[in-house]
């Protein structure tokens, strides 16, 4: 059973059933509902929420309700549960009363709410509104102060003098200025998205740069490659590449700069030229004297007597002394030369140090130096030997320098496990432990009044270490500071049948040539 | 049986000083001051071994080297090349050329003899 109530606790109307209350429901009078909670539950809960639905508050009463049964009649909407038996309707009036004049009152206030929360809502999207133009605005004036820089970088890149090539993740050419294009020989507008590998063929540029795109890390890599330009004859373009990395650290693409190198290229083959012909300028009477004075010496002219022969000594000692230097002057041309090692021949190891030894005997006796060159026969080294030769000729220069008066230098050379170790031994000032690998680096000197005492370059084993580095050996420093020190290098020996199958082309030469005694 | 050498060598120093130092190691000694004397002496003489200069006036020490390799009456000469010019890879250079050996100016007499001895009359 169901009763339909007005406000004020008045019963307007008794229904029979709570199928017929609900029929009543829609009518617009009544602001609330009391259903008898022993209904059919399917039609109660219909009841219940057609009525929350209409504005109109249900309530229910009966027995006193077990937990699921409240549960669910306020899952329904039902306002208040009304213990029966309702037979004095005064007190269910009054809460009904009660009940109705709170939801009166929640709807008002629920209202006033609603309407402070929507004025808040314009307010805020006034506020919002306000915020998007005022963002659109900044988002204008920096993309058009964003198109100006990009318009000035690309003037910028346009305008330096090297070429630039960006290729993105993929390979990809996204940047490419017009002094790449011109050495490319490519227009940017062409071949723009594209990736490099379809500009194979167009530039002898392109192989290279595929290549070291491929090897580029963090690492740039360097090269200068030989081009035939369609303007000019030949040109020489220095190439520079490296990893780009967007602001997270992720790989963005690959960035090589193209420079014209061709003036310096130039410039520093005229300067090895040059230098060629000085030498050739200054060892061309130098061999006059040197082969003279040693005939002579030889007494192969003649016999001399005691002064004559001093003398004519002495003119070859200066003669040794003079090559050195000569070659030494040389060598500065050939510093950054990646040439060292190279021209490989097979020659004998006695006569090889005898040779580099000789221009040092005269000064390490002026000085009172024991000097000692020791090394066994027949035992024959591959390599380049004026290269070499300028490096062990460094080692012994800087022993003897090193060397106080009537202190001693040896050079020894032997045979240990088929290699030739050579080392060069002093009894000097020593080097201090922490300048051991240092010595080695360029225009190094060890910072000490002895030092500066006696002079140099600082190139002398920068050299040494570079050339015997080419003959993928090094150079090993033993010392300690008072106690002298030690260089020595180590070279696999020549051996005739490995050598036939690997020298190939280089006249290995028979053996059996006379050694010098 | 005398052994000739034929030296090639724009630098008169340098001819009498290395004509004396094989003289005296009992070597018949003949000479020519350019490339292509150089080859028509060579022609005619047959001589056992070339010592050859590399930078003369004319044809250069590699044109002639190229010269008398071509020619078959002189192709199995040895040649020493020796210079006293800095060459990138010159050693390699000259053996792939067909040259004997390649010998640096200022040199030791006694290098040069040995040098000599090691190549002559082993026709290539």
């Amino acid at each position: 059973m169901a009763e339909a109530l007005s406000a004020r606790g008045q019963v307007s109307e008794r229904s029979r059933s709570a199928a017929y209350a609900l029929a009543v429901l829609g009518s617009g009078e009544f602001s609330a509902v009391v259903a008898d909670a022993t209904e059919c539950p399917s039609t109660l809960q219909r009841l219940c929420q057609s009525a929350s639905a209409q504005g109109v508050a249900p309530f229910l009463y009966g027995p006193p309700p077990g937990e699921s049964m409240l549960l669910r009649a306020f899952r329904w909407g039902v306002r208040d549960f009304f213990l029966a038996p309702w037979a004095d309707a005064g007190p269910v009036a009054d809460r009904l009363d009660g009940a109705l004049g709170q939801l009166a009152r929640e709807r008002a206030s629920g209202t006033a709410e609603l309407q402070v929360a929507l004025s808040d809502l314009r307010a805020e999207h006034a506020a919002l509104r306000g915020m998007v133009q005022t963002h659109q605005e900044t988002v204008d004036e920096s993309r058009a102060s964003h198109n100006f820089d990009l318009a000035r970088m690309m003037t910028i890149i346009g305008s330096i003098m090297d070429g630039i090539v960006f290729t993105d993740r993929d390979g990809r050419i996204s940047l490419l200025n017009p002094v790449a294009e011109d050495l490319l020989g490519v227009k940017a507008f062409l071949v723009t998205g594209k990736h490099i590998e379809e500009l194979r063929g167009q530039s002898e540029l392109v192989e290279p740069l595929l290549e070291d795109r491929g090897r580029a890390s963090e690492q740039e890599i360097t090269r200068t490659i030989e081009v035939h330009h369609s303007e000019q004859d030949l040109i020489y373009i220095k190439t520079v590449t490296s990893r780009v990395t967007d602001y997270r650290g992720d790989f963005a693409g690959v960035l090589t700069v193209l420079q014209d190198v061709t003036t310096d290229y130039k410039s520093d083959q005229l300067k090895n030229q040059y230098l060629s012909i000085v030498a050739h300028e200054l060892r061309t009477p130098l061999t006059g004297i040197k082969t003279f004075s040693t005939m002579m010496a030889k007494a192969v002219l003649g016999d001399l007597n005691e002064r004559q022969l001093r003398a004519v000594e002495a003119i070859r000692e200066q003669s040794l002394q003079l090559e050195h230097q000569i070659d030494k002057l040389i060598n500065l041309g050939y510093l950054d030369s990646n040439e060292y090692g190279r021209d490989l021949e097979v020659f004998d190891v006695h006569e090889f140090i005898a040779a580099a030894a000789a221009p040092f005997e005269r000064p390490s006796a002026d000085r009172g130096i024991v000097f000692e060159v020791r090394c066994p026969r027949d035992l024959r080294l591959r390599a380049d030997r004026a290269d070499l030769k300028r490096a062990l000729q460094a080692l012994i220069e800087n022993a003897i320098k090193f060397t106080p008066e009537r202190g001693e230098v040896s050079v020894l050379a032997q045979e240990d496990d088929e290699h030739v170790m050579v080392s060069v031994r002093d009894a000097g000032i020593g080097i201090d432990p922490r300048y051991q690998r240092r010595i080695f680096e360029k225009f190094f000197q060890v910072e000490d009044p002895l030092t500066r005492h006696h002079g140099g370059a600082g190139l002398g084993l920068f050299v040494a270490s570079q050339i015997i580095k080419a003959h993928e050996s090094r150079i090993e420093v033993r010392s300690e500071l008072g106690m002298g020190a030690e260089f020595s290098f180590r070279l696999p020996t020549y051996a005739e049948n490995r050598a036939s199958a690997v020298a190939g082309a280089t006249a290995a030469p028979a053996a059996g040539g006379s050694p010098r005694e | 049986m005398e052994r000739t050498v034929l030296i090639i060598e724009d630098e008169k120093l340098i001819i009498v000083s290395t004509q004396m130092v094989l003289e005296a190691a009992g070597f018949r000694v003949e000479s020519a001051t350019n490339g292509e004397e150089g080859i028509s002496k060579a022609r005619e003489l047959g001589p056992d071994l070339v010592l050859l200069d590399i930078m003369m006036p004319g044809i250069d020490g590699w044109e002639t080297l190229t010269r008398l390799k071509r020619d078959a009456s002189t192709a199995e000469i040895p040649v020493i090349i020796f210079t006293a010019r800095e060459h990138s890879r010159g050693h390699q250079k000259s053996t792939e050329m067909g040259a004997a050996d390649y010998f640096r100016k200022p040199f030791e007499p006694d290098e040069l003899i040995e040098l000599v001895e090691k190549h002559i009359g082993q026709r290539v």
